[in-house]
This record gives C-alpha cells, structure tokens and sequence, in this order.
C-alpha cells in the first residue's frame, strides 16, 4: 500500500476515535451528579458548576448546605461558592439555612462574607432584618459588617438610605467605604445626598467606579463642593478620582474650581486650573490669564499650556498687558503663549522687553523667533552680544529662525562664541 | 433527500481534503521557518563574503566570527548571547527608527515636535529645553505629577524632589559631558530588550511571571552582561501622552568588574568606606528598569529620575562599555559618585 493511502487510513481511524471521544465526554457531561457540580466549586470552572447547580435547583439545597457547613481552614472557596450558590436557588430552605450560617459566631470570615451576599442576593424580609442586625451588631468581625452593609443595597428604601447614612458616619473606614458603594447602587436622589454628605467626612470611596457614576448623575453645588474638598486628600488615587468625576462633570463645575483656584494648597490649585482649561472654553481664559501670577510653577505652567491650546485671540490683551508684570516668571509665561499662538500684534511689546534685558527678556527673544519677526533682528543681534548667556542663546535661536541677511551676517560673528550652543545655533543658521 | 453511503462518501472526501491541506500548510511553515533562522550575514572583515549563522533558537558550538553587537551592512543588527550549555546564539536586534513596538504598536521615533535639536543630532538644545511648556501635549506640571512616587507609579519615575525638566536637563549634561548621544545609550538597553520580545515570543511567555533562565550572559563590546528579566501581566502606564504604553517588565542588568576597574576604582574612591565604595560600585554596574525606559531614553533623553528604576546614562556607558572606567573617571574626576547620586532638581 503506499505511503498516502496508509496517511489516509489513519486520519480516518483518527477521526473516528476523536469523534468516539466527543461522545463519551457528552454523555459524560449529562450524567453528571451533584456531588461531582459541588466538587468542581472548589476548581477553575467553578462559574459552569454554580450554572449548573442553580438550573437543579432544590434538589441540590440540602448538599450544599452540607459544602457550606463543611469545616475549612483557609481561604474555603467551596464552601463560599456553596453558599453562593444557595442564594442563587433562593429556596425556603437554602434562605433559613444561610440564616443559620449568618448567626454561627464560629463560621470562617469568608464563608461568613459570602453568606451575607447570598442573602442580599434572595432579597427577603427575614433576609435583610438579618442583615441589618448583623450591620449594627459591633461585636462581630468588621469585614463580615462591610459586606452586609453592602448587601443592603439590594434593599432599596428609606429606612436603608437612613441606616447607610449612618454606616457612612460610623468612623470605620471598610464599614462607610461599603455604605458609600450602597448608596451609589441605589442610586436614588436621596440615597445620592445621602452619599455626598458622607463623603464630607470621608472621601475614599469616590475610588470606586459606582460612586463616580452617581456623582456624575447628581451634579449639584454641594456634590461639586465635596469633590473639590476631596482634591486635598493625601492618596493620590482619591485626589485623581475626585478630578475625574469633576471633569466628567464639567461646566456645572466651573464654580467650584474657580473658588479652588485661592486656595492655599498648590496642588488643589493646580487640579482646579488643569480641569478649568480641560472644559476648553473661553469663559476661562480670565481665570487661566490670571493663573499666570500665581506663586507655585505648576500652576503657571498648567494655565499656560491650556491657554496655548485654547489659542484664543481673545486672550492676546490681558496677556500684553502682563508682559510689564512685577513677577518676571509671569511676564515669561506671557510671552512664551504669545509665540505660541503667533499673536504678531506683540511684536513691539516683545522687542520692548527684550530691549530693556529683564530676567524674561530672553523669553521675550524666544518669542519673536517663533514669530519670524524681522523687525526684531536688531534687538536680537544685540542680544547676541550681551553678557547674559540666556540671552545671548535665545537671541542666536531666533535669529536662526529668522532667516534674512541681516541675522546670517550677525551670526557668522556668533559662531566663535564662546558657548558651544550660541556656536551650533549660529552654525544650524548658516547652513540653511 | 440523500443517501446514508453518500452521506459517508462526501464526509470522507472532506476529512481527506482536510487532510492534504493540513499537511500542505504545515510543510510550507516549517520550510519558511527553517529558512529565516538562517541568516546570510556580511562577514565583518571581507564585506563581499557573507557566512551562514543560525539564527535563536539555535545555538552554535563556537563563538560566531561576528562582534556583539553586529551591525551589517544592510543595517541588521545581531547580538551574541552566550547559553547556560556554553554554547552560542544570535539574536536579532536591529534598531529602526519609525518601527512599532510590539505589543504597543508605538513607533519608536524621536520627539522631533518637542524637541527637534534632539532628533536632528542626538543631544538637547538647553535654549529649547529652558523654553518647553509642555511634552507630547501635556504640561510639564502634569507629567511631573503622574510621574512621582505613589502616583502611576508606586516607586515613581521621579523622586519627590525632581521635576522631569530638570531630569531631562541633568541627564542631557551628563551625556553631554561623556561624548555621547542619547541615540547611543538607548540602542544597547533596546537591544536587549529586543532580545528579550525574541525570547519571550519563543517561549510565549509574555504574560507569567518568568525569569531568564536559557541565557547565561550577552556578549556586548567585549563586556559579559548578565540579564534577569520578570515578565508580568503589565499595567504600568505612562507619564507622557505617547500611545498605550503598558509596561510589563522588570529587568535587571549587570555585570561584573574585572580586576584592573576594582583596583582603579579602590585607589580613586578611598575617601569612601566600604560600604560606600560598595553602594557606589553597584550603582555603576547594576541597573533596574522597566522596558519603556529605553523608549523614554530614544524619544526623549529621560532616563528617570533617582528612584530604583533609573537607567543612569553613567552606568550605561561603563555596563555596556561605551566608555571605560578610565574615560567615565576623566569626565568627572574624583565626583562619580556625587553624579550618581545627586537628584536633579530646579535648584540646580
């Protein structure tokens, strides 16, 4: 026989044991029994097994409640996902024994944990009387608290909306960082108010997505106030929650970060200008320009980079106007957003305050680079000669840009500088 | 309706058409395979000859008769890797501005919008550095910012104390100072991290945590570097604006000093204890980095500031061997253990 024909054979025997197998496997899988679903609880494919034994249903509840009072040690996933499983059935049967479990002061604190959602999960009157006990009952584990806290999200009402409230003003971080995810799941305007008051006295839960989203919905005065408050935490990650949820706020936040903008902490100054400049809108250039005096560079620098991209001429004034302020960093920070937007009516003012050789004269000189200003060419060439090395570089930058006799001929003098970077600006000149 | 024989005769037809597809293609990829592993590179000393070297996976009894790093004349680059069987392999490493970085798909390029003295000739203007707002877009505040510890980082990618201009100015000083080019320093730490992507792909090992085993240390301008690499699932984001950057890697590099640099570096640094000399001589020879750094270094001259994760551009230059300790030692005499140290901050 040749060689192909036996290839085939055997891709056909091949075939046909594979095929055999799939059988097998199927006839497998409908056979299986209830003790092999809770099993697998303890494996990878755990989510199938749950599936599974929720579609069975009561048959199963009194094996699970075996898992689930099973003694473990240890992080006891089949126990948790048993009793997972029993609020998922939600039977009379699977709800008194997981209120039994709930009442058993020796249960490991996961197990514990998770009969505590699976109750939230049924959703009954006896379910969450037992919950809220277990919330205010301070003698048991605080983590077993946290999660019943939660689960009273499942109860939506106004007695909740009270109990969570005070859950937020319990002093214990897990206890009101769970109230605070509660609330933001119940989502009401009162359960939201409710939110915002608690995150007065602690802002960490804004971390969580939920409570973000809820924020967004209820944009109000005192919710933007709170967020602004919380802009002071010392973790970042509550410091750049609360500027996400104010950016996604948006303009109903104006106010708030305007106010921001005095006060003493840099850092909320500094997040309340880079969110004004995010809204793009020139109703804040008066608040940007002003920016530009601040004390702390970061805010200098934040305010003048969105001034730059909002490239309003409508800020071209105020900005001149600032080019004769006391504080040279802001007359440099003028200047330089003036370059940037090619606002060519500075011209005379940027040649000026180059002329009189200031501390941001070489700004100044930066500026009327990027402006190819060919009226500044002489100021810039004695720029060039000065004593002041910023100077003296800024000068053989613009003039590089500016290409015209005049610049060429005095760079040709520049390029035996004694500074090897007015060389090599002069040199870049005169090559092109 | 048709019949159970033809029914069987069509599902044997398509198990068999199958079949001499499957085993068409599979041909086909194992030839191709075999073909890229061997390379024709140019032989270094007579340029017209070109020798047949196997490319990684495959090893070689003897040293190859090619420097580590190679650079041919059609611009491939090679590094020789030496195994734990003391065998050899060759990597390629080629380093082409404009290609994607994989699995960012971010070009590796220069930031010739920010700064366009650094793309023209390797170095920063310190005028256009003095004037920069911004990079990538945004503000050099918050790039500062994001890049402090316990921000995107927990280490950070700056101490407390720096801001990333004054860290882009020191280093481009002290590169600067040392005769070379960020283009210079970044293309060994590419380099490895190319080989590194080649030996990952291989072993698919891109998302375990892992650690280099295979290798035992890459040949590179003469010096024996040794490479331990911790492959994560990623997750750390960048400071500037430059693409989905997710870094995943962990890798520290090092290499031992033979016997002359230990005596030199003893006789110049005596005014240092022993602890100190240690420290310091670790700090020279050793470095901890994220595989973004070496992008960060090629795009923009930051080689992070004084955290655990800083490629010092001194040591870059002595691991590698772009300088000798004698020439590293000249360009700041009897201060190299201050250029180590010091954090770069506005003040300076």
């Amino acid at each position: 026989m040749r060689k192909v024909h036996l290839r085939f054979m055997y891709t056909i025997i091949l075939f046909i044991a594979v095929m055999d197998g799939y059988a097998s496997e199927n006839h497998a899988a409908k056979t299986k029994t209830i003790p092999s679903y809770i099993e697998a609880l303890n494996t990878r494919d755990w989510d199938g097994a749950m599936d599974a034994l929720e579609k069975i249903g009561a048959p199963a509840v009194d094996q699970l409640i075996t898992a689930m009072n099973e003694p473990s040690d240890g992080s006891a996933w089949k126990q948790r996902r048993a009793a997972q499983a029993l609020g998922k059935i939600g039977s009379q049967k699977a709800e008194n024994a997981l209120l039994t479990a709930l009442a058993n002061e020796r249960m490991n604190s996961h197990i514990h944990r998770s009969v505590a959602k699976a109750l939230g999960n049924i959703g009954s009157s006896d379910a969450r009387d037992a919950l809220v006990k277990t919330c205010q009952d301070r003698s048991k584990n605080i983590n077993l608290r946290a999660t019943a806290v939660y689960t009273l999200a499942n109860f939506p009402s106004k007695k909740t909306v009270e109990l969570l409230t005070e859950a937020m003003k319990s002093g214990e971080m897990p206890i009101q960082y769970r109230a605070g995810e509660a609330l933001a799941e119940i989502g009401s305007s009162e359960a939201v108010e409710a939110l915002v008051d608690g995150l007065k006295i602690n802002p960490t839960c804004i971390f969580d997505e939920a409570v973000r989203e809820a924020l967004v919905n209820l944009p109000t005065e005192e919710t933007c106030d709170v967020l602004v408050s919380a802009l002071h935490s010392e973790r970042w990650t509550v410091r750049w929650s609360s500027a996400e949820t104010l950016e996604r706020i948006g303009e109903p936040a104006a106010i708030a970060l305007m106010k921001a903008l005095k006060d003493s902490d840099s850092l909320v100054r500094w997040n309340a200008i880079r969110l004004l400049g995010n809204l793009q809108s020139n109703r804040m250039i008066t608040s940007l320009v002003e920016a530009l005096r601040d004390d702390h560079w970061m805010v200098r620098n934040e305010a003048a980079v969105h001034l730059v991209r909002l490239n309003s001429m409508d800020a071209v004034d105020p900005l001149m106007k600032m080019l004769k302020d006391d504080n040279f960093k802001t007359c440099e920070k003028a200047a330089w957003i003036l370059g940037e937007i090619g606002a060519k009516e500075a011209e005379n003012r940027l040649i000026v305050m180059l002329q009189e050789k200031g501390p941001s004269a070489w700004m100044a000189a930066i500026s009327l680079g990027k402006l190819r200003s060919e009226k500044s060419v002489e100021r810039l060439v004695d720029g060039l000669k000065g004593h002041n090395l910023q100077i003296r570089r800024a000068s053989a930058w613009a003039l590089a840009q500016i290409i015209s006799d005049e610049s060429r001929f005095a760079l040709k003098g520049a390029s035996c500088d004694e500074d090897e970077e007015v060389r090599f600006w002069a040199d870049m000149a005169l090559v092109k | 309706m048709i019949s159970r024989w033809t029914f069987n005769v069509c599902l044997l037809l398509c198990v068999f058409s199958c079949y001499i597809f499957c085993f068409n293609s599979l041909g086909n990829t194992s030839q191709t395979r075999l073909k890229q592993r061997i390379q024709a590179i140019a032989h270094p000393a007579q340029p017209n000859n070109s020798i047949d070297l196997p490319l990684y996976p495959d090893t070689l009894e003897g040293k190859p008769e090619i420097p580590s790093p190679y650079r041919a004349e059609n611009g491939m680059e090679y590094l020789t890797v030496v195994t734990d069987a003391s065998k050899y392999s060759l990597f390629p490493v080629t380093v082409k501005s404009g290609e994607s970085i994989e699995p960012w798909n971010v070009p590796l390029e220069i930031d010739a919008t920010d700064f366009p003295t650094l793309a023209k000739i390797g170095l920063h203007s310190e005028i256009e550095l003095d004037a920069a707002q911004r990079i990538t877009g945004r503000s050099i505040a918050e790039i500062t910012e994001l890049g402090r510890p316990g921000r995107l980082s927990s280490s950070g990618f700056l101490c407390e104390d720096e801001d990333v201009m004054s860290v882009i100015k020191g280093d481009n000083r002290l590169v600067k100072k040392l005769g070379l080019n960020h283009l210079q320093t970044a293309t060994p730490l590419i380099h490895l991290c190319h080989m590194i992507r080649c030996y990952s792909n291989h072993h698919h090992s891109r998302t375990h945590i892992h650690t280099w085993k295979d290798q035992s240390y890459i040949l590179y301008n003469g010096k024996k570097i040794f490479l331990e690499v911790t492959l994560t699932k990623g997750g750390q984001k960048s400071i500037f604006n430059d693409g989905d950057l997710d870094g995943a890697w962990g890798i520290k590099i090092w290499r031992d000093l033979d016997t002359n640099e230990t005596k030199f570096l003893t006789e110049r640094y005596n005014r240092l204890d022993e602890n100190q000399r240690k420290s310091f001589v670790q700090k020279l020879s050793q470095m901890m980095l994220g595989e973004i750094v070496p992008f960060y270094i090629y795009r923009y001259g930051f080689y992070e500031g004084h955290t655990g994760w800083r490629a010092d551009p001194i040591a870059i230059a002595f691991i590698f061997g772009l300088k000798s300790i004698g020439e590293i030692e000249n360009t700041f005499p009897g201060k190299l253990d201050y250029e180590l140290y010091r954090h770069f901050t506005n003040e300076n």
